[in-house]
């Protein structure tokens, strides 16, 4: 089932693209990543609304009064804050969910990169059984899996002076970093006890330092999907005039004047 | 900070899924078998293991502690010396000659950079050995020392095939290569329309005969390397031909079974379906060929194409079965066996248990 509706269609939408590029698996996996973020665009206006849904709640006279009325009991704050979500139709957990769902895509496309890769002969038997019987693909098989000075079937590391860098991760670690920060609006309210501001401190930290080690521990295609990932992001944010660029800077330097 | 528990799992779900899948040394083949007198050698996991045939009991394996980076999957060569030659398929890239009867290590070649998928071709002068960084090694029997190599576009997964006069090694490049026998210069190089996997065969007027991802079996003129005659078939072929008396035998992906004319690569009869995707080599007895299949089916074909019998095991089977005496030996991979002893008409004879 999950070949069936996943892996079977990333490898062969991946195959497809790479042979009507000329046979470069990279831009392949870069060409592969936009048409995903096409394909989930709802999932992305979904979040923009939920989140803008959100913060227009946190602002209204209810939650604020709220917040003063039970600071000192979170638990009941809490009880609070979830009828008024209800009430309001405001899903807390909308913003995060199509980062959620990036997951299985994720994985799938390790599976995929790893598949249409097959460096070794069982994954090349895997190849043969995922391959469409209208793909016709045997002049393109095995993939060039050469593009700049990486390897996308293998981990990726850059020698410099002798020493073996991990920029492909490097670069992955501080793009999703920064796509993060620019893509996530400032909290509405600075309680601490609000799930989704606490969720998305969270995701900031944990994303990068996520998708960093996956990059440095996998084939650099992997990587090269997460950083063509953020970049489309970044841009489709932008596109939206959704980025805050303001966020790149330091906190206090990015907070409002005081009236 | 607290972190949400969805998150958390999620998290770690992710990471145990990718990170699972790229630090183990995974099963990157099938295990590889071959037999001499009363022992068989199998090559699966982290060991070579030899097994009487007589007792069904491992007589040694090498190496005795499994290793960090070691896995042997392809088929062990016996030299005629007593060497049992074979590469390690794990991240260590060495290719190591054991005393078939001791287990003793004779040498060690570590001159290679990615790991061992095929078998290597052993004669008195050379071992031809294919690497899946596209180079094939010719070492001294002796020493392993490197007599010469060659390097083509691609990984060389199957074995090399000799006339005497040239080495032929197909490479997932598309290419098939002649080599001088003595020097490794390149005669000739043909390319065809799909990843020659399999190991050519060389007949004895003057063709070789080669697989390919493509959908076709070709006959190509050793000398000059041009095409000969082409034979469609319904799907890739992985499976190396054997030949006897001028018919070709072998198995395509579909499970489809052919025999060919050598001569011009019509069929000597219509292709049967019996099998899941044949990988291996099929083994040609006193009276039938013999194809396995990874669906676990083994059938015995006689030279007329008339099924004699089938057979079906536990687990996936990609390696070429064996003859050994009285017996015929297939090695099935995500079996509860081993090895599995066949009699001349099919039936179950005796299985080697699992070897941990």
């Amino acid at each position: 089932m999950w070949n069936t509706l996943i892996v079977y269609p990333f490898t062969n939408a991946l195959l497809w693209i790479y042979g009507i590029i000329g046979n470069n698996f990279g831009l392949a996996i870069i060409l592969f990543t936009i048409l995903i973020r096409a394909l989930t665009y709802p999932l992305t206006a979904s979040q923009m609304k939920q989140t803008a849904a959100m913060q227009e709640m946190q602002k209204s006279k209810q939650w604020q009064e709220m917040q003063k009325k039970y600071k000192d009991d979170k638990e009941r704050l809490a009880q609070e804050q979830m009828k008024l979500y209800k009430e309001l139709g405001v899903n807390p957990f909308g913003s995060c969910l199509p980062t959620l769902i990036q997951f299985p895509i994720i994985i799938g496309l390790y599976q995929s990169i790893v598949r249409a890769m097959a460096s070794t002969p069982l994954q090349m038997l895997d190849l043969t059984r995922a391959i469409y019987p209208f793909m016709n693909v045997s002049d393109i098989i095995p993939l060039n899996s050469k593009f700049l000075w990486m390897d996308l079937g293998a981990p990726e590391s850059l020698t410099i002076f002798g020493i073996a860098i991990p920029f492909l991760a490097i670069v992955v670690a501080a793009t999703t970093w920064v796509q993060s920060k620019l893509t996530m609006p400032p909290p509405a309210t600075n309680n601490p006890g609000d799930p989704s501001a606490q969720m998305g401190q969270s995701m900031t930290l944990m994303m990068p330092l996520m998708l960093g080690w996956f990059t440095y521990i996998s084939p650099a295609g992997l990587g090269l999907y997460f950083l063509a990932g953020n970049v489309v992001s970044v841009i489709q944010y932008a596109m939206m005039g959704k980025v805050d660029w303001k966020n790149l800077l330091p906190k206090q330097a990015a907070q409002p004047k005081k009236k | 900070m607290k972190v949400k528990p969805v998150v958390f799992f999620l998290v770690l779900a992710a990471g145990l899924l990718l990170g699972g899948c790229a630090t183990s040394l995974p099963t990157n083949s099938w295990p590889g078998l071959t037999a001499a007198g009363s022992t068989a050698y199998l090559a699966s996991g982290q060991h070579v293991y030899a097994i009487n045939l007589n007792t069904h009991a491992e007589v040694w394996r090498f190496p005795e502690e499994a290793q960090n980076g070691t896995l042997f999957f392809n088929t062990p060569v016996l030299t005629e010396d007593g060497q049992l030659i074979i590469g390690s398929s794990g991240t260590d890239h060495n290719l190591y000659s054991i005393d078939a009867a001791t287990s003793d290590e004779n040498w060690v070649f570590s001159g290679a950079s990615k790991p061992w998928m095929g078998p290597v071709l052993a004669t008195p002068e050379a071992i031809y050995a294919p690497n899946s960084n596209g180079t094939l090694y010719a070492l001294d029997p002796a020493t392993g020392a490197e007599l010469w190599n060659f390097t083509a576009t691609d990984a060389l997964w199957g074995q090399p095939a000799t006339d005497g006069e040239r080495i032929f090694i197909g490479s997932l490049d598309h290419f098939i290569y002649a080599l001088d026998v003595r020097s490794g210069r390149l005669l000739w190089k043909t390319e065809l329309e799909g990843a020659i996997a399999g190991g050519p065969v060389a007949g004895p007027d003057g063709l070789i005969y080669v697989v390919s991802f493509s959908n076709t079996v070709k006959a190509l003129s050793a000398v000059t390397g041009s095409v000969q005659w082409t034979a469609e078939t319904e799907a890739w072929v992985w499976s190396s031909p054997v030949l006897r008396e001028n018919v070709l035998y072998f198995g395509d992906l579909n499970g489809t079974l052919y025999a060919l004319d050598a001569s011009d690569g019509s069929q000597v009869w219509e292709p049967q379906q019996p099998n899941g995707p044949v990988v291996g080599r099929p083994l040609v007895t006193d009276g039938a060929v013999i194809f396995a299949g990874e669906d676990g089916k083994v059938v015995a074909i006689n030279f007329d194409g008339k099924s004699i019998w089938p057979n079906e095991f536990d687990g996936k089977i990609y390696t070429t079965p064996v003859v050994a005496g009285d017996y015929i030996l297939i090695a099935p991979m995500n079996a509860e066996f081993s090895l599995v002893a066949l009699t001349s008409n099919g039936a179950q004879a005796w299985t080697v248990p699992l070897l941990k």
